[in-house]
């Protein structure tokens, strides 16, 4: 079978011309949302086509070590924004989720790469750089709300949390109820997800596989195995980044220290 | 008697606020301290430099014998039953969250809890209910009995009763004060004065 069928710029346009209808109904409705549906179609066209020529290029000059680093910087990237937006002071947070992610990402990726599909070629850009984006993009998210989660909880609960804490006498203990609740609360989307996968709807990464020429039973193993690595990695990831900020987010006697998270 | 509770010179405060200076006075082992002063004043800050949690800014503060340091906090902590102002602490079945505190220190006694349950005018099924079902004056008198089953030296206890009815204030008052346990409480309430042995300490913005 070959590749997926090119669509010409022309059929893109009559693509865009969908967007419409959409700019329609909330311009009847008056939902002010229409700049921002545009302005975000445009962005995701620009960066999808930039993508697009980065990739090229990493394909063809597939040197292990750029495209390590440039997995590394679509997680700075990620994660800097993904901060930006969340209630999480940068300046203490930053640096360990990136550690964290990092540590996650490379791990998954490179045992999905080694042992899932088998390949030899673990660094090339078609597996590093690609599978780690996919699964870097679909982790993050979690991490971000896990994280703040944690810390905002504590933050309001301050007196159950102190309680905790004299009363187990260890910290451990004293966040551990936090802990459960932040996995929970970035897990359980995923975990419906995975429960009802199959039934509603093609997952993308099927989706695009089919269409490239893959069979239905080669795409749903890749499906199966990319989301099995996405989980694994966004739960390493949140208690590797809860770990690791909780050495600059905490005072030495355990008190949260202030301006933390915007509450 | 040995001193439990040692405060000489101290300083407390945050890095934009001091609150109490040369703050200095002695709870000695069985004894009740009951700490009094208008709201705001900084009175829970007094509890949360006793379990470490701040350090002070000047002054010496030792805890059973030992100093304020962080090698020393595990140890210190392990000395306190603390009840805080907001009783809202507990989750999900009452005696189940009891249980987990309780059997850390395999302290848990289902026959004792029901004794305290009684004595304290509890409903038989609070312990059967969802902590978060619970009045404010039945989640203080839980987190008493808890405190009461832990059987640690030391009482820090921050507006305990503030939610009972007078009653119900001078039963647990007493009871606190004839358990021979080291106590520091704060609160608001008169019938705290009445208990056996207590010495009051009057604090106010700036000192005491």
């Amino acid at each position: 079978m070959g590749g997926a069928k090119d669509i010409s710029i022309l059929s893109m346009m009559l693509c865009f011309l969908l967007l419409i209808i959409p700019v329609i109904i909330y311009s009847y409705i008056k939902l002010p949302l229409i700049k921002e549906t545009l302005l975000s179609a445009a962005r995701m066209t620009i960066q999808l086509f930039l993508m697009g020529i980065y990739l090229k290029y990493l394909f063809q000059y597939d040197s292990a070590i750029v495209n390590i680093l440039w997995l590394l910087i679509m997680m700075i990237v990620a994660t800097f924004q993904a901060i930006r937006r969340s209630n999480l002071n940068r300046k203490v947070f930053l640096v360990p989720i990136l550690l964290s992610y990092s540590i996650s990402i490379y791990t998954i990726t490179l045992y999905f790469n080694r042992f899932v599909i088998d390949v030899t070629r673990i660094f090339s850009a078609k597996y590093l750089v690609v599978i780690g984006g996919m699964i870097l993009g679909n982790s993050l998210r979690g991490i971000i709300i896990s994280v703040s989660t944690f810390y905002k909880d504590i933050a309001h609960e301050k007196e159950r949390y102190i309680y905790r804490l004299i009363t187990f006498g260890n910290k451990f203990e004293a966040v551990l109820p936090y802990l459960r609740n932040s996995i929970q609360i970035a897990i359980s989307p995923t975990i419906a997800t995975m429960a009802t996968m199959g039934i509603v709807s093609i997952p993308g990464t099927m989706t695009g596989q089919i269409l490239g020429g893959a069979s239905p039973m080669v795409a749903i193993k890749y499906q199966i195995a990319l989301m099995i690595a996405v989980f694994a990695a966004t739960n390493i990831s949140i208690v590797l980044s809860i770990y690791t900020t909780s050495r600059r987010a905490f005072e030495k006697r355990g008190l949260l220290r202030k301006g933390i998270v915007k509450i | 008697m040995k001193p439990v509770i040692e405060f000489e010179n101290v300083t407390i405060g945050y890095e934009d606020r001091i609150l109490f200076k040369n703050l200095s006075f002695t709870v000695y082992e069985q004894e009740v301290l009951l700490i009094k002063g208008p709201s705001g004043t900084g009175k829970t800050t007094i509890l949360y430099t006793i379990m470490g949690l701040l350090k002070p800014v000047e002054g010496k503060v030792r805890i059973c014998g030992k100093k304020l340091s962080l090698k020393n906090l595990p140890y210190i902590r392990r000395k306190i039953s603390y009840v805080p102002q907001n009783p809202d602490i507990l989750r999900e079945n009452t005696e189940k969250a009891i249980e987990e505190i309780l059997e850390r220190e395999k302290k848990f006694e289902r026959k004792k809890l029901k004794e305290l349950i009684d004595f304290f005018q509890l409903p038989e099924e609070t312990l059967q209910k969802d902590f978060s079902e619970l009045s404010g004056g039945e989640k203080q008198r839980i987190l008493l009995i808890t405190a009461i089953l832990l059987d640690r030296d030391i009482f820090l206890l921050d507006e305990p009763t503030s939610a009972l009815d007078e009653d119900l204030k001078v039963k647990v008052a007493d009871f606190i004060g004839k358990l021979g346990k080291t106590t520091v409480v704060i609160s608001h309430d008169r019938e705290w004065e009445s208990v056996n042995n207590i010495r009051v300490m009057e604090v106010n913005n700036g000192g005491s």
